[in-house]
């Protein structure tokens, strides 16, 4: 084997301990390094090196202060220096203890592990801000008329909008939420004192999104023509359910 | 219009900076080298962006934190550490002279490695030129996928990949050698 073959094969050795290969490549770089005695060796000294640091060198945390002084300068509304605090800022800190007992109530999205949140977290988590803002919609309007065009004017697609009062089902408006890094149709219906958000996303990343329940909120799915539709709400299941019976029943006569 | 800043800056962080505050830290951490200057780099890198510099738009949060986090990092460094700087061209350089096959002269057991002390360790990663430490710290302490690094260092993932190949090499290499 080439020196060059070797380097190669050694680059696909590191895509396979980073599980960066598909199931095909992983099987065909593994049989590679069965057959050769050096690439062998490279790679449990590869293996070894990855068991040595997750061991031996951990993540670190964010100091608190330092969280704390950021929350703080985040719920600063007015201009302020860029000049760092003098370390330690005790009048700093003590200030924003306050500030940060506000931000770390339930409602604030902190994701679980060290990784970005999936698209269903992202919808649940959009949710809950909207929940959050002073008011849950970027259009406020029970008339569907309304509403629907306001999305046709900003939005490359849009879901029907429908009126579902009668069902119990009050239509309370719409807003554009960023899915996936790309702007999302979102419409906000409200049963009793619950609100469901519905955003309708591009069918492709209909696999990456799974029914869930996260903080007390669920989030059930479904596909219709070219488009997934993710309904959130904190109500029971079997509301967020009729629900979307409900809306489909309505908007493309199904299921009734 | 003040309002809606003072918003953004609050989203800012409870979205996007907040989830990722210990990734953020802990490249800081290993970039600069110690605590106190991975504090100023991370806070630095975070007020630019309040300020509406270096603004998010979208997509992937944590490679847009660990990017913003990164260029302080080499600004940071490049002021402090100016030796340990090294530009693009040197690397290429570098990497010619050293192919990986010559790096590869020294093969430790995997035993050896697999339980080597945690201080030494660290001393092999802290010595590894910065663009390979970089890529290893955000594989391996980071967890980052290929994509993420690839975007955190506006380079192909093919570079990604031959950085940590090189880097994993130098980190068995120096960890083959009798402890000083």
């Amino acid at each position: 084997m080439t020196t060059q073959d070797h380097d190669d094969l050694r680059l696909l050795m590191q895509a396979a301990l980073d599980g960066e290969l598909d199931a095909a490549g992983q099987l065909e770089i593994e049989k590679k390094i069965a057959q050769d005695p050096t690439l062998a060796a490279e790679w449990n000294q590869l293996t070894a090196l990855r068991t040595a640091i997750r061991r031996a060198l951990p993540r670190g945390r964010a100091p608190q202060e330092l969280r704390t002084r950021l929350a703080a300068e985040a719920a600063n509304e007015a201009p302020r220096s860029l000049r760092l605090p003098p370390r330690p800022s005790w009048f700093a800190l003590a200030a924003s203890v306050v500030v940060s007992v506000g931000l770390t109530g339930a409602l604030v999205p902190q994701f679980i592990a060290d990784r970005t949140p999936s698209i269903s977290e992202t919808l649940v988590f959009d949710h809950m801000r909207s929940l959050l803002a002073a008011r849950p919609v970027d259009i406020a309007s029970t008339d569907r008329h309304a509403v629907k065009p306001w999305f046709d004017a900003r939005l490359a697609f849009s879901p029907p909008v429908v009126d579902l009062a009668e069902r119990g089902y009050v239509l309370v408006g719409g807003r554009v939420d960023v899915i996936d890094g790309a702007p999302a149709p979102a419409l906000v219906y409200q049963l009793r004192n619950h609100l469901i958000s519905l955003t309708a996303l591009p069918a492709r990343l209909a696999p990456s999104i799974s029914a869930t329940s996260l903080r007390g909120f669920s989030l059930m799915r479904w596909t219709e023509q070219d488009l997934v539709y993710c309904a959130v709400s904190d109500v029971p299941n079997e509301d967020l359910d009729s629900f979307a019976r409900e809306f489909r029943a309505k908007a493309f006569g199904r299921g009734q | 219009m003040q309002a809606e800043a003072a918003l953004a800056k609050q989203r800012l962080f409870e979205e996007v900076i907040s989830p990722h505050l210990d990734d953020a830290y802990s490249l800081a951490r290993w970039l600069t080298g110690n605590a106190t200057d991975a504090e100023d780099v991370v806070q630095d890198a975070c007020l630019r962006a309040f300020k509406g510099l270096d603004g998010f738009a979208g997509g992937n949060s944590r490679a847009w934190l660990l990017t913003v986090v990164r260029n302080a990092a080499h600004t940071w460094i490049s002021k402090n550490r100016p030796k340990t700087v090294i530009i693009a061209d040197d690397l290429e350089d570098a990497e010619r002279r050293m192919p990986d096959h010559e790096v590869r002269t020294a093969t430790p057991e995997s035993e050896l490695i697999a339980n080597v002390e945690a201080k030494r360790l660290e001393d092999a990663v802290s010595r590894l030129p910065l663009l390979f430490k970089e890529v290893i710290v955000m594989r391996e302490i980071n967890g980052a996928s290929y994509r993420e690094i690839s975007e955190v260092l506006q380079a192909p993932i093919g570079t990604v990949m031959s950085r940590l190949a090189r880097g994993r090499a130098l980190l068995i290499r120096s960890l083959a050698e009798t402890p000083a």
